[in-house]
């Protein structure tokens, strides 16, 4: 049960890598880098519904300057996608909510990071599997990273 | 300090270099006469290595296997002897220290490079080790940096961007004042507090007490190590950031003064604000991800769809756990009506509390639900990502009206520009990982830290009992805490928590007292210096401060943390005569090829000045050096010529030959003025 966010350990490198590879310009934060990366991938993750499970280090166990404003948006995509994951209904939402959220500072309980280790693992996966990259640097991660979120078109579909 | 005075009254080589076996000097001197001696020999016999290993010999630290290396005699191809005696060579000086004449030598296996240290003590003789008079040892042992300072390798200075580092300008302040007493004191107290532990660890039931010794020591280890590593990511960085600006400048250079230069330039400005503008759109594109309403519409929608269903459901409830808690604690509903124990009404109270959330999760879930259903999709990441294509694609054309403007410039020239491109390139990297690296070592933010410090932070912030946790942590706050955590376990077991803590105190209160005296010694020699070095610079350089190395300030106002070698030079030599003003340690002052780097004004007020002020001036110098030395020589009564026995003055043999003879010594000054061997 994971008290932080844990990134892959491939994942981290290939963060540093990417880093590496690119100007100072394009890395705008250096402290927390590995978070925003984290749910970079996660977001990933959710959208092409991917959890994987890959051996990882603990990062932080809250969500960094730059991700603060979107937290409350970031813990609902993660809900909604654990709802459609396990086809929750009705009346067992109630019973998830308290599974996935706490009173930490991330507003994540230990099975919430789980959770969105899960997905960071997937997203990973799919960047891994897709040969993108570390030495291109960020300019044509991002690109890439558009690219392959603008593809799903399908809507995200699930009812309670 | 007490009065304390050495000087160097021989030297004897055995195979190095080219030298097979000379002893300077073949007549005694008398330093009272003249203070000055001059060694002479060609370049390439040995020189360099002998001021080098001269240093091993003050400062007792064993030579490194680049120097033992260098040192290898290579007069083995010339000589019959050379082949029998190659393997093994020694170097040893004379000195005298406060009177008393000790020698202090080297023996060198150059099959293995490997040095092995003797002396020969006025008292018992020969001795293996390393050992001299306890004055000696306090201001040289271990003390590199100090003897870097008094025996010169001229070659060195300049070189780097901050060659006269802390180290040095420390090493001295505390070689000369005694400041080192201060930190053995701090060793020895420890050292007791150790045998304390040891002592307390013998009884059987304190096991336990041994094994958090061990794990002290393992930890104190790795802090060892770690500072040792980040000092030297720390040159690198230092060195990385000035190759960098050789590189450009190199770079620069090879442009020339002409209009293609000016046209490159003006594009190469060009790609730099284009480069910037792209870097400034990936991270908007990038900022832009981080929130998900920039995934697809359609995608966004149907998660804010899924969030409009459970407000219409009015999810979650707005009865907390809480609520239902206090009204089976009071036993009164709401309504007024009392909760009897045990009845059906209390039970489903029960039941419907395991169904309801707390409140700190009832209220984040509204939180949710209130910022997904009041955000709106963004649609800015497909304009973001064209601008992003559109600034590759300007920068891709104006880099190829480089490489064309760069071609008409010719294809070598051409060439060195791709090559110092790429070089570039790689410094970048480099500098950015030993920048990352030092981001590691020096890391204190409690948030970063447990990303950074492996396995030695446990999920929840404590740290690790688990001494090999603490293995792959380069953190050194948190190995220092480490330390502590294991400390404070193990006094706590052997019942000395009190000795301990008074041992910490006492030990902080010497090390404060050695910064305090540091800073103030150094706030003292830097007017010394100062003085010194103004007739050696005319008054172009001042230095500004000791705190980190020396920081220069020049006529213009400019800060600067390194100067050229005369400036360095002269700073070096500023250094030692106001530490030997401030107190009463006479050094010699030995230097490798004395006139490089010194111009014309610095070498002549270094001729008239120097020699008064130190006890011994020995020069170790190439005979092209004489012409600039000449009144030196003039005055000096020992001066001497390394050899071989079959060379003349041409420095060729009676036969127009290169010599092939062993090298010997003369002291004749008709052939130390006449020596002229053709330059390599």
């Amino acid at each position: 049960m994971a008290n932080r966010f844990e990134l892959p350990i491939a994942a981290a490198a290939y963060h540093k890598k990417l880093n590496q590879s690119s100007k100072d310009e394009m890395i705008a934060e250096k402290a927390g880098g590995d978070m925003t990366f984290y749910w970079l991938c996660a977001q990933l993750g959710m959208v092409y519904n991917k959890q994987v499970k890959l051996p990882k280090n603990e990062i932080v166990d809250y969500f960094v300057k730059s991700l603060k404003p979107y937290e409350s948006l970031i813990r609902g995509m993660l809900l909604a996608c654990h709802f459609r994951d396990l086809k929750i209904k009705q009346d067992g939402i109630q019973d998830e909510l308290t599974k996935i959220l706490s009173s930490r500072e991330s507003k994540l309980s230990s099975e919430g990071m789980d959770k969105m280790d899960l997905y960071a693992g997937g997203g990973f996966q799919i960047i891994q599997d897709k040969k993108i990259r570390p030495d291109d640097g960020w300019d044509n991660f991002m690109l890439w990273y558009h690219k392959e979120i603008s593809k799903k078109t399908n809507t995200f579909s699930y009812e309670i | 300090m007490s009065k304390f005075s050495c000087s160097v009254i021989g030297i004897d080589w055995e195979y190095i270099g080219e030298i097979e076996k000379v002893s300077w000097p073949l007549n005694r001197f008398d330093l009272k006469k003249s203070n000055t001696q001059l060694i002479q020999m060609r370049n390439g016999m040995g020189k360099t290595t002998t001021i080098h290993l001269l240093r091993h010999i003050f400062s007792g630290t064993d030579p490194p296997e680049s120097l033992l290396s260098r040192a290898r005699f290579a007069g083995g191809k010339k000589s019959k002897l050379g082949e029998k005696y190659a393997k093994k060579g020694k170097l040893s000086a004379k000195l005298d220290i406060n009177g008393e004449e000790w020698t202090i030598g080297i023996n060198m296996n150059f099959e293995n490079l490997s040095s092995k240290f003797f002396h020969v003590n006025p008292a018992s003789g020969n001795l293996p080790g390393w050992d001299a008079p306890s004055s000696f040892k306090r201001l040289f042992h271990h003390n590199n940096a100090f003897t870097e300072l008094f025996i010169v390798d001229t070659q060195e200075a300049g070189g780097r961007q901050t060659s006269l580092n802390k180290e040095i300008i420390d090493g001295a302040i505390t070689g000369v004042t005694n400041l080192d007493s201060l930190n053995e004191l701090i060793l020895e107290i420890k050292k007791t507090y150790d045998n304390m532990i040891k002592k307390a660890g013998k009884d059987p039931g304190k096991r336990k007490m041994a094994m958090y010794d061990k794990a002290v020591k393992r930890i104190d280890r790795l802090i060892i190590s770690a500072e040792k590593n980040r000092k030297i990511n720390l040159t690198d960085l230092e060195n990385t950031k000035n190759d960098l600006k050789t590189a450009k400048k190199k770079k620069n250079e090879l442009k020339g003064k002409s209009k293609i230069k000016e046209v490159i330039n003006e594009l190469e400005k060009k790609v730099a604000g284009l480069e910037k503008d792209l870097g400034r759109s990936v991270v908007k594109l990038k900022n832009a991800y981080y929130s998900p309403t920039h995934l697809p519409e359609d995608f966004w929608k149907g998660v804010a769809s899924l969030y409009g269903e459970l407000h219409d459901l009015a999810i979650p409830q707005a009865i907390t756990q809480e609520v239902i808690r206090r009204i089976r604690k009071d036993k009164l509903c709401i309504c007024g009506t009392k909760i009897k124990p045990g009845s059906g009404m209390e039970k489903h109270l029960k039941d419907f509390e395991k169904h309801c959330i707390n409140s700190d999760v009832q209220e984040e879930a509204l939180a949710i639900k209130n910022s997904i259903l009041t955000s709106k999709y963004d649609d800015d990441a497909e304009d973001l990502s064209e601008e992003i294509i559109n600034l590759k694609k300007k920068i891709k054309k104006r880099r190829s009206e480089i490489k064309t403007q760069t071609l008409r410039m010719g294809k070598g020239v051409a060439d060195k520009i791709e090559k110092l491109n790429e070089l570039i390139t790689d410094l970048t990297t480099k500098k950015r990982d030993n920048e990352y690296f030092e981001e590691v070592y020096s890391c204190i933010d409690a948030k970063i830290i447990p990303s950074y410090a492996g396995n030695a932070i446990l999920k929840g912030g404590a740290l690790s009992s688990e001494p090999t946790d603490y293995d792959d942590c380069l953190v050194i706050s948190v190995l220092k805490r480490g330390k502590k955590h294991f400390e404070k376990k193990r006094d706590d077991l052997s019942g000395i928590v009190e000795y301990g803590k008074n041992t910490e105190n006492v030990c902080e209160l010497i090390k404060k007292t050695v910064e305090l005296t540091l800073n103030e010694l150094r706030q003292h020699l830097l007017l010394e210096i100062n003085k010194h070095l103004k007739p050696f610079q005319s008054g172009q350089l001042t230095v500004r401060s000791l705190d980190d190395g020396v920081e220069y300030i020049d006529a213009q106002g400019h800060i600067r943390g390194g100067s050229n070698t005369g400036a360095e030079l002269a700073t070096q030599y500023s250094i030692l005569l106001a530490l030997s003003n401030m107190t009463e340690c006479k050094v010699p002052l030995i230097i490798d090829n004395p006139t490089k780097g010194l111009d014309g004004n610095a070498n002549s007020y270094f001729k008239s000045n120097i020699p008064d002020k130190v006890i011994q001036l020995l020069l170790i110098i190439i005979p092209t050096e004489r012409l600039m030395l000449k009144n030196l020589i003039k005055k000096s009564k020992s001066a001497s010529t390394l050899h071989r026995e079959n060379e003349e003055m041409s420095g060729l043999d009676p036969g127009d030959k290169m010599p092939t003879g062993k090298v010997i010594i003369s002291e004749d000054k008709s052939w130390f003025n006449g020596y002229n061997p053709p330059e390599k």
